[in-house]
Order: C-alpha cells, then structure tokens, then sequence
C-alpha cells in the first residue's frame, strides 16, 4: 500500500512538473486544467470524476512519453474518455430522480435536512465573507447587488473608482467571487464539529 | 478574443455552449478554442456567473430558463454554484450580516485620512492584485493538494474495508479496535456495519448497533448498507439524535458490499464522537431539492 501511495505521489509531481518547472506556477496550471475539464465533461453527473480520471491517465504517463503541451493533450484524452462514457451511459439505466423512488420518504426529513443546510449555508456565507476584508466585502455586495437598480452604471462607476478597464474589472470580480465560492464550498462540505473556522487563505 | 467580450456573437455562443444549445461540431470547436486560450477560458467563467446570476433574478427569458434547469443545472457543482449565488444575492443575509454595504465603495480617501497621490492608490491597487494573486494560490494549491490527498486516503479505505468485511463487519456490538493491516502508521480501525431503517423501524433488531470506543485515538469505519442505489452520488450526513452536525461529506459513491449490494464507506476520527445516540443520514441532491435515501443509527456506549 505504501508503495502504491508512493507510486501516486510520483505521479502527482510527474504532472506537476509537465505542467511547470515551477512548482507554483504547476499548481496554478493544475487548478486551470482541472477546471476546464469539469466544464469539458458537466452537465455529466460525474463531470468531476471523469476531469480526474484524465488526470490520472495523464500523470501515469512515464517521464519517456512525449507531451509536448500537456493542456492539447489533456483535450484528446478527456474528448476520447467522454466519447467512452457515452457509450457507457448508453448501456446504462437512467439515473432515477427524487419523484421515482418509493413514495412514502418522510416530507418532514426532507424538510429537516433542507432546514439544516440552508441554515449551514448561512453560515458558511457569512464566516467566509468575514475572511474578506472590508473592501473587498463591499466590491462584492456592489457588483453582485440583490437588486439590479441601475446596475451597469453601479458597475461602471465601481470600475472608475478602482481605476480599471469594465473587463478587468469583470475578471477581477469573478476571482473574488469563486475564492469566497471555493471558502463556501469547503465550509459546507467539511465543517467539523471542532470548531475550525473555515478560511480564504488555509 | 478578450476583445470579442462585447461582441454579442460571441456572447450568444459561449451562452448556447452552457445551455447546450450548439451543434456538436460548434460545440468541439469551442472546447478547443478555451483549452488552448485563457481569454476565452475567463470570459466563458464569467459568462457563466451571468447566467447563473440571471437566473437567480429570474431574468432569463423563457426557453433560456428551461434550458438552464434542464441541462445546465444537471451537474452537481453546478447545483452548489447556484446555491452559492443564491446567497450571495441574499438581500436578508445581507441585512443579517449588518456590513454597511450601502456606503460607496472607496478607494477614494475618507475625509479623515490624508489625501495622497494618484500613483499611491495605483500602487495600493498593484499590491491588492499581488495580494490577492499570493492568497489564490495558496488556496488552490491547499486544496489540489488535499483534493489529491484525500482521494488516495479514500482508496486506502476502500481497501481496508474490504479486509475488514471478511472478519468482524456486520455484527453490531462487538468492538473490532484493529490496527489497520495495510499501514502500521494509521490508527486503530473500529469497523461497524449498519443496515437502515432506524427511523421506519425503531424496534428492528438491526435498527440500533453499539460500539465501544477504545482509549486511543481510532477511526471508525462505517460501512452503510444501502437498501436502494439510485443515484450515482450521495452525501453524507452523521448528526447527533439532538440533531447537531458532526460531519458532512459530500459527493460519495456507492461500492459493491460484501453482502452482494451496495454500500458507502464514511470514516470517522473516533474523537469526534462522544458517548451517546448519533443518526447517520444519507441524502442525495437533485434538480429541484435533497432527498433522504437512508437513515442508521448507532451508539456509542463508552
């Protein structure tokens, strides 16, 4: 098992490495590729298992295999993987959704358990918003308004004061908004009862 | 095509590419064009928050609201991104929170603070980018890294729990504190099998399993046994009979059981669970909300 775990954790740098042979700058290629292979395979209900699974099959590549640009290559391999799964989904019956199973499941559960994940979600929300700093809080309530009274010139005007282009401040914005996404993300899924505080900067 | 972020066809097309309104070649093409482009790539993340903010407004028209519930939101992710919108949106969570969001935003000096020269606030903003930039990457390098980490722990597990089957798995009651046989450096496994049917069936003698936790740190490894599997991914919850959350964990797949079925791995550190009655849940989300597929439930007794 160890080895195995080694074999992997090879692997892993192998990739990291095609990627860039600056470790930081890997990761960051990493989290790009990983993202546009979610998006490449979604609205599949595994999209995120398959984005993996050419991952994998890309850091299994000995360092002998030539990738010349591992982005392209991830391309062919996650569009011959998502013609596999077709075929596969084909021969397969369809996921049933909520209204196909038995009847009888207690509304009060459901119920229970949307009450405790909207209640969760709250607070994830705000523990998240709190990792913020001021300004940033107040870009984000701005350019994502609950209301939207006047919302281009609002956005404008934000752009001006912050001194940047409307798309810089566009692609700006949508950094912001999946870092606190990704915080709510690992807030809901991973709150532990011990009581760490989710964090942007963990 | 950073340029091209204005032009309405290209919008129109990145658009239809998310709601799955392209034909297959325009679709390859576009796939193609953002892999090997980052504006492309950036301009489709946005579009895409657009369309999800769009929708949380109700500002889609007609068929693209349609389209969205019925192909764009088949993904889960993409379910938990528009929960995230919906909050973000919140104009009550906004008043909860009590940030005052209606003052301008400034980057303009208060009347308290000493005016300085436009090159400062350039230079504040270059080093909120480089900050920004710095926690980013931190961020997804943590969570790659334990993305990674995790799916190899899972893997670990799975294997454990298939050594663990064959010897003590499914008779409730009985303390099984083993080290794990495939790594001397991992903790002490308590496995415990349960079968659902608690809250149907509270007086079922498989109803109620006890376990004894042992002096030292371990992990219990529960096996749930699943009656149906009718999704391809469950989440999964384990609470007290009180109803506190103790963990979560989402996106699980079911494996083949011992028994023949199918069942769900969850692991949990044993210091997380006192003594008492705890209900573990298994839900899974779909389009319109979450579903509870099963409930267990278990002691612990010491």
């Amino acid at each position: 098992m160890g080895q195995k775990l080694r074999g992997k954790q090879d692997d892993f740098l192998r990739l990291l490495a095609r990627l860039s042979p600056e470790r930081e700058r890997a990761w960051q290629e990493y989290a790009r590729l990983r993202q546009k292979l979610v998006m490449f395979f979604e609205p599949h209900l595994e999209a995120e298992e398959l984005a993996e699974d050419v991952l994998d099959r890309i850091a299994q590549k000995e360092d002998t295999y030539p990738i010349s640009n591992v982005t392209e290559f991830a391309f062919g391999v996650a569009r011959n993987l998502r013609k596999e799964t077709y075929r596969r989904d084909q021969a397969k019956v369809s996921v049933a959704d909520d209204e196909d199973l038995p009847a009888g499941k207690s509304k009060s559960e459901n119920t229970l358990i949307d009450a405790i994940d909207t209640e969760k979600k709250r607070r994830c929300f705000s523990l998240c918003l709190e990792h913020l700093n001021p300004e940033q809080r107040r870009w984000i309530f701005e350019y994502f308004p609950a209301d939207d009274w006047q919302l281009d010139e609002r956005r404008h005007q934000l752009a001006q004061k912050l001194n940047l282009s409307g798309g810089a401040l566009r692609t700006r914005m949508t950094r912001l908004r999946e870092k606190l996404e990704n915080c709510c993300g690992r807030c809901v899924g991973g709150q532990r009862k011990n009581g760490t505080r989710p964090g942007l900067d963990q | 095509m950073r340029n091209d972020l204005l032009n309405p066809e290209t919008h129109d097309l990145l658009v239809r590419y998310l709601l799955g309104d392209l034909s297959t070649s325009e679709r390859e093409r576009l796939e193609e064009e953002y892999f090997v482009h980052e504006d492309t790539w950036e301009a489709l993340a946005a579009i895409e928050n657009d369309l999800i903010d769009a929708y949380v407004k109700g500002k889609l028209p007609e068929r693209e609201r349609q389209q969205f519930e019925n192909y764009y939101l088949r993904s889960p992710r993409r379910q938990r991104r528009l929960e995230f919108a919906r909050s973000l949106m919140d104009a009550g969570l906004r008043k909860e929170l009590a940030t005052p969001v209606d003052s301008p935003v400034s980057l303009i000096p208060q009347p308290d603070e000493p005016r300085r020269p436009a090159r400062f606030s350039l230079n504040a903003v270059v080093r909120w980018q480089l900050l920004a930039s710095a926690a980013i990457l931190v961020i997804v390098s943590f969570l790659f890294w334990q993305n990674y980490r995790l799916r190899i722990q899972v893997r670990q597990l799975q294997s454990e729990q298939r050594q663990a089957s064959s010897s003590v798995l499914g008779i409730p009651g009985q303390q099984a504190g083993t080290a794990s046989p495939a790594d001397n450096r991992s903790m002490p496994v308590i496995p415990l099998a349960l079968s659902p049917g608690i809250l149907r069936d509270s007086g079922s003698s498989n109803a109620l399993a006890a376990i004894r936790r042992g002096a030292s740190p371990s992990v219990v490894l529960m096996i749930l046994n699943l009656e149906r599997d009718p999704y391809s991914q469950y989440d999964v919850i384990l609470q007290t009979a009180e109803g506190q959350i103790i963990e979560r964990t989402n996106g699980i797949r079911s494996k083949p059981a011992s028994n023949g079925g199918r069942s769900i791995t969850l692991a949990v550190p044993s210091d997380l669970l006192a003594k008492g009655d705890y209900i573990v849940r298994i839900v899974a989300s779909t389009r319109n909300h979450v579903a509870v597929v099963d409930s267990y439930a278990f002691s612990i007794i010491q």
